[in-house]
């Protein structure tokens, strides 16, 4: 398969009072046609502002250091504001957590998706409708014609984030970027859009990057996992490996953290003792040494990211060489 | 002193609440017209034990919170009552509730807001126990450090205020803060929900340890099942302001009746991939308006398994046959198990 978007090398800064803090540390990936990534990681780990990075969707004081992020060939860090605008919306579209404020609330639906579909596909305004309502139908909310005259505060939550797919959807994009879609939503609705994510991606070959804390939402969806941790990449694999043989220590106690409702009950959930650090970049060696119950001497250098087995890699001199026990 | 054991040595309620309904009015101009009223709760009866934790576990909306903050006595009920030990709290006088606020206390699931940002930890957990006169002056700096230490945080960090803290710290001092004025009973509120995955963890096995060590009862109020899971020894389903399932936590994950739990308990991804093509209920449809509540019973506009009658009729809770306090409110699917 070929790959759609490959980031190389990519570091991002925050500019805080003329200080540089750098929040996203040489990061390698990429995404196959077809694919579906997901990126996890707690708050602050960076993983949301590398999904932003990709649309060059940053705020004014951040700053991209180095690395380059490639599409279909063609790096988007070296094109002008008006290139990017081009690729923005019909090749790559983001779906965000907070579907309240990503929607006009000023305008009807129907004003904002046609809009969408007049500028980036340039149909007349007539047709456009048409095919709005044809989107709206696609992504099951009924009654779509109704849908047009509304606006987003008359709509549920799960009913918004499914306009703001289908608006994602409107100039078939090949690739997704989604940005913690269902967090905000019920249980019994955050079924029905991944669902549905996972239904029209099947449908129009698209890939997906998604970005998310939910380690059950990855097992549903991912064909592919990156763990993130304080601004750096520390494992990736397959969603199946990752789940059967976690390899870093800091995967390992994330996954035994979740309270799953088929667990034992009697067993105790494992915690990871501290908190994430807040400010990683002058931290040396291994930045979960701190927590982590396996930290040696040796993880005070600097840990390299290799690949200790086929397709999954990892930051730790000890899982590379399976030091670590499995529980 | 109140006997927690009656004459049969049946055990007797920490906490009843007896067909508590509470209503909020839409704000906005409505001339003319009847004001439109929220039915955040709409007729419920629970009663709490004492050493137990009863979860509480609903989607957004449907009347969980509302129940936490009539327990604690926030806010008076519309109708119904919250009975504590034999006494009604929304008939207390002021003096004897107060006395009462002690033996409750809540939880919030945001700390950074239920946190004075500009006293120190020493001064917020000082406050509550000076007010209701827990300890005297001088024994004052023993307790705040004692408290610290019992939420496992050193007591180096008394003199700090809460933005200097990381979520979970400040969960920790929250919950120090409920602790204070030796309470029995704690109304957790989604108190891990705002946290990291990792800090979650951290603040379940807290809560459980000082159940142990302080023969707590907790109220744990969340929307993430697993969660109340690991914490419970009994849970109670709530849609659209009512109880629709309650049960011993065991029971209840091995043989849930209601659909709506059913669906509920598809609804949450598990952490195998290879389950992923698993059979569940995907409920159709988003949860209808608490301003207008469906007739008869309120699920069966996305219930699966609705029939005719289902619209007519409201279900009340009944008892499972065989079983020990384990109640559904659906007839429907009571009646097939039994045939």
């Amino acid at each position: 398969m070929e790959h759609l978007l490959r980031v190389e090398n990519l570091s991002i800064a925050f500019v805080e009072e003329k200080k540089q803090n750098v929040v996203v540390d040489k990061v390698n990936f990429s995404v196959k046609s077809g694919e579906v990534l997901c990126i996890v990681g707690e708050s602050g780990c960076g993983k949301s502002v590398t999904a932003l990075s990709i649309l060059g969707l940053l705020g004014p004081n951040a700053h991209i250091i180095e690395g380059s992020i490639i599409l279909d060939g063609k790096d988007l860090l070296k094109m002008s504001e008006k290139e990017i605008d081009k690729i923005r919306g019909n090749e790559v579209t983001m779906v965000f957590q907070d579907v309240m404020n990503s929607l006009n609330p000023v305008l009807t639906i129907g004003n904002q998706l046609t809009e969408v579909i007049h500028i980036h596909m340039g149909y007349d305004k007539k047709r456009a409708g048409e095919y709005a309502v044809k989107m709206l139908k696609k992504v099951g909310l009924p009654d779509a014609e109704a849908v047009m005259k509304k606006y987003p505060h008359m709509l549920s939550g799960g009913m918004q984030q499914r306009v703001m797919i289908a608006m994602a959807l409107a100039c078939g994009p090949k690739l997704i970027i989604a940005d913690e879609p269902t967090t905000a939503l019920d249980v019994t609705i955050q079924l029905q859009i991944m669902k549905l994510l996972v239904e029209l991606q099947k449908e129009f070959h698209m890939s997906i990057v998604l970005i998310t804390h939910d380690i059950g939402l990855v097992a549903e969806l991912a064909d592919k996992v990156i763990i993130m941790y304080a601004g750096q990449f520390v494992e990736e694999t397959s969603v199946y490996r990752l789940f059967e043989h976690p390899a870093h220590p800091y995967t390992r106690a994330l996954l035994e953290s979740v309270p799953c409702i088929y667990d034992d009950p009697y067993k105790k959930l494992t915690s990871i003792p501290g908190t994430v650090p807040e400010y990683y970049q002058d931290i040396e060696g291994c930045r979960f040494y701190e927590r982590c119950k396996y930290s040696v001497l040796a993880c005070k250098q600097e840990q390299t990211y290799s690949e200790f087995k086929e397709g999954h890699f990892v930051r730790c001199h000890r899982a590379e060489k399976g030091e670590i026990p499995f529980v | 002193m109140y006997n927690n054991e009656d004459n049969n040595g049946e055990r007797k309620p920490l906490v009843v609440v007896s067909e508590l309904k509470k209503y909020y009015p839409v704000k906005g101009l409505n001339i003319g017209k009847n004001t439109p009223v929220i039915h955040a709760v709409d007729g419920v009866n629970l009663e709490i034990y004492e050493g137990e934790t009863l979860g509480i576990v609903g989607e957004s909306g449907c009347g969980k919170s509302t129940i936490g903050r009539q327990i604690v006595a926030l806010e008076k009920p519309t109708s119904g009552r919250v009975i504590y030990q034999g006494e009604t709290l929304s008939d207390m006088p002021f003096g004897r509730l107060r006395k009462i606020r002690t033996h409750i206390q809540m939880v919030f699931q945001d700390s950074t807001s239920s946190l004075n940002p500009r006293k120190q930890v020493y001064d917020i957990l000082a406050a509550p126990m000076l007010y209701h006169g827990i300890v005297e002056k001088e024994g004052l700096n023993a307790e705040v450090n004692r408290l610290l230490d019992l939420v496992g945080l050193p007591k180096s960090m008394k003199y700090r205020y809460p933005h200097e803290f990381s979520g979970g710290q400040r969960q920790r001092i929250g919950i120090a803060k409920a602790l204070s004025v030796k309470p029995r009973l704690i109304v957790c509120d989604e108190p891990v929900s705002a946290l990291d995955v990792s800090v979650q963890a951290q603040i379940l096995n807290l809560l459980k340890q000082l159940q142990d060590e302080l023969k707590l009862t907790y109220v744990f109020i969340s929307h993430g099942l697993g969660a109340v899971r690991y914490v419970s020894s009994r849970i109670a389903i709530m849609y659209l302001g009512r109880i629709v399932e309650i049960a011993d936590t065991q029971e209840l994950f091995d043989d849930p009746i209601h659909p709506y739990t059913q669906a509920l308990f598809d609804a949450s991804p598990l952490p195998v991939p290879k389950l992923r093509g698993r059979q569940r209920i995907v409920l159709k449809g988003d949860i209808p308006s608490s301003v207008n509540i469906p007739s008869g019973c309120r699920f069966h506009t996305r219930c699966p398994y609705a029939i005719e009658s289902c619209r007519i009729n409201d279900p009340e809770l009944i008892s499972v046959e065989g079983s020990k306090g384990h109640k559904a409110a659906c007839p429907v699917l009571m009646a097939q198990r039994s045939e």
